[in-house]
């Protein structure tokens, strides 16, 4: 293992440890849930809680075991170390995730065609930066050539925004 | 019905206009998506998934089906072509398949892939013929205690086989079965976890939780590290033609690859992967030319892509008549027959013979469907490894969020979509395998059923759940499995991962 640093856990082993913690905190919200809003039911004639406080249960134990797997055992001198982009790499990704995020949030407001269009734009441009003669081509082809199978062709219901 | 007419009537069911048309349009897309990058098989099927709900059970599923093993083909294909396996059941294909390529093979290895393809579905397609009879007759014996062990230890069997952590791979599974338990559950109507709103009351979707874990966080591993591979040769037809000496190499290469395939399939974790690692070293065993492999044997193209499609179709038989999916892929074709209402079950072949047995005779008809059309194909599916992509990838992007939304007309699912691209991408670089979330998710359900049916009927006795010697049985092995996995974990560190996911 690469860069074990003063506490002892590589960058993945702290993921990991985070992704424990929050599997924890995501089990107690959950049995409180179940404890509180669910019918229990009797053995006989088990209720809608009866098998989220099994899975609760078992979400409780995994969780635990991610954690202490981090912090009892000694890490595998197999693993790879975490491997995150960085620089213009770095960039695209994040670029690249805005974006989705965007489309999801902006289809609601804008309709399906805008958001396409404006997206298709960004993607293009993140994945191959050029000439914005060519990017606006690319992009618009893509969108009119999704727009005409999804719609026009295939006749699928997309959501419309306030100005389609 | 006995096998033999019952492949008779499942090859009337398969030959029918529209169901041939499923076949190939499945198998079709299948390849684009196997030879493609970005959009692997189970993001694939999922975006297909929502259309199948319109058609006739049989029929999606035989379309389905097609994507499988079309994407089985695809993948080998950019393996020969350009040292890219499209999947990872075709990583061993890459050794060799792309060696011969080098020395002018590429056609002969292509021809080899596609006519071992064909090979292993008529063997297999005979085996399915033999064992489901039998394996449904147990099965018809088996009572909700023993389905109710036989999915749990199923599910952990299959965490573990996958590799990596085992509670790593656990965290996995448990997380797919709570998020399962989310919207109105199956036996009282109660609404669960859905916090007053519309769209969780309904339960989470599948489509947008498999694209997003499986195609949009693909796509992010795409875009961190764009690297231009080699362009692909341009193979011309008549190289296609394997020499008699190749031929010779290949038949026994097939068969043994078939047989262990098959047998390896009816096991439960991702045996089509599995048995292509396991039949390249049996190949390399066996043969007289050791010195060969890795260097353009073609007995090393042969025997594991047999063993893929031979594994992928004995795999059919413990999903349609168990209903246990041994992979991702298998647990949205599950789920496909879950929508329509149609449980998966010893019963089915009586009770649907048309679906049990018109899928397997498609499967067939598939294969040679595949064999005739693509190895014309070839330059086409090579030109598709040119498209650029700062086009592919907006396009995929674009078919997500079609796709999720498309499923029950809602913008909530998008959310759904991205949040799990952005989970199965954190999950992917921490070393957290998928493939488990996306089985626990279809079989959540079910489990929660035959467990409140089992105490149910046993009045509440918790001694129902070992109370047969199937269900002890089969709880033994869950036991042992864990037992084995714990004590590994301790000794050093759990196991390098074999395939990450399906």
């Amino acid at each position: 293992m690469r860069s074990r640093n003063r506490a002892g856990l590589s960058r993945k082993g702290k993921g990991q440890l985070a992704i424990g913690i929050l599997g924890l905190l995501l089990s107690v919200g959950y049995l409180q849930q179940t404890a509180t809003t669910l019918p229990v039911g009797s053995l006989s004639a088990p209720g809608a809680a009866i098998y989220p406080f099994v899975v609760g249960g078992l979400m409780v134990l995994v969780s635990l075991g991610v954690v202490l797997e981090r912090l009892v055992l000694p890490p595998d001198p197999r693993e790879r170390p975490l491997a995150l982009p960085r620089g213009a790499d770095r960039r695209r990704l994040l670029g690249v995730v805005g974006t989705v995020v965007a489309y999801a949030v902006l289809v609601n407001l804008l309709g399906f065609l805008w958001t396409t269009v404006l997206s298709s734009l960004a993607l293009v441009h993140l994945i191959k930066p050029g000439s914005w003669r060519r990017t606006v081509i690319t992009a618009l082809a893509i969108s009119l050539s999704t727009y005409v199978l999804f719609v026009t062709i295939l006749d699928v219901p997309l959501p419309r925004g306030y100005f389609w | 019905m006995d096998p033999i007419n019952g492949m008779l009537y499942g090859l009337s069911v398969a030959v029918t206009p529209v169901n041939l048309v499923a076949a190939l349009v499945g198998a079709l897309l299948g390849t684009a998506i196997g030879v493609l990058p970005g959009l692997g098989p189970v993001a694939g099927a999922a975006l297909v998934l929502p259309v199948t709900y319109t058609m006739p059970p049989v029929t999606g599923l035989i379309a389905l089906a097609g994507i499988f093993y079309g994407a089985m083909y695809g993948g080998s294909t950019t393996s020969i072509l350009v040292n890219i396996p499209g999947e990872t059941a075709s990583v061993m294909t890459c050794i060799d398949g792309y060696e011969m390529t080098k020395r002018g093979r590429a056609g002969a290895a292509l021809a080899v892939v596609a006519i071992g393809s064909f090979v292993a579905g008529t063997l297999s397609v005979i085996g399915v013929m033999l064992f489901s009879p039998v394996l449904s007759n147990i099965a018809l014996s088996f009572g909700s205690a023993d389905f109710f062990a036989l999915t749990t230890v199923g599910l952990i069997v299959l965490s573990r086989v996958t590799g990596g952590s085992f509670a790593r791979a656990m965290f996995s599974t448990v997380f797919g079965l709570l998020m399962a338990t989310v919207g109105m559950e199956g036996t009282t109507g109660v609404r669960r976890f859905d916090f007053d709103m519309l769209e969780l009351s309904q339960g989470i979707e599948i489509v947008p939780v498999a694209v997003g874990l499986f195609g949009i966080s693909e796509m992010f591993f795409v875009v961190e590290d764009i690297v231009t591979g080699p362009k692909p040769l341009v193979v011309k037809l008549r190289e296609l033609f394997p020499t008699r000496e190749e031929w010779a190499r290949s038949l026994p290469a097939w068969v043994r690859g078939t047989i262990l395939g098959f047998s390896m399939g009816l096991l439960p974790g991702p045996m089509n992967v599995l048995s292509t690692f396991a039949s390249y070293r049996v190949e390399k065993a066996v043969s007289k030319r050791r010195e060969e492999f890795g260097h353009g044997a073609i007995e090393g193209v042969a025997g594991p892509e047999a063993a893929n499609n031979a594994a992928a179709t004995a795999q059919f038989v413990p999903l349609l008549v168990l209903g246990l999916p041994f992979s991702a892929m298998l647990a949205l074709l599950l789920a496909a027959l879950m929508i329509k209402g149609i449980q998966p079950g010893p019963l089915l072949i009586v009770q649907h013979p048309e679906i049990f047995w018109g899928v397997m005779a498609s499967m067939y008809v598939g294969n040679v469907m595949l064999l005739v059309l693509n190895l014309p194909l070839v330059g086409l599916w090579a030109s598709l490894l040119r498209v650029p992509l700062q086009i592919l990838l907006p396009c995929i992007v674009l078919y997500a969020m079609i796709g999720a939304y498309s499923v029950r007309n809602s913008e909530f699912d998008l959310y759904v979509l991205v949040l799990f691209g952005i989970i199965g991408y954190v999950m992917r670089k921490l070393d957290f395998d998928l493939a488990p979330m996306i089985l626990a998710v279809v079989l959540g359900p079910m489990i929660e059923k035959y467990m409140r049916q089992s105490l149910f009927l046993a009045r509440g006795d918790l001694g129902v759940f070992l109370s047969t010697p199937i269900s002890r049985a089969i709880w033994g092995v869950g036991v042992l499995v864990i037992l084995i996995a714990g004590l590994r974990g301790l000794r050093a560190g759990a196991p390098a991962p074999v395939a990450a996911e399906d």
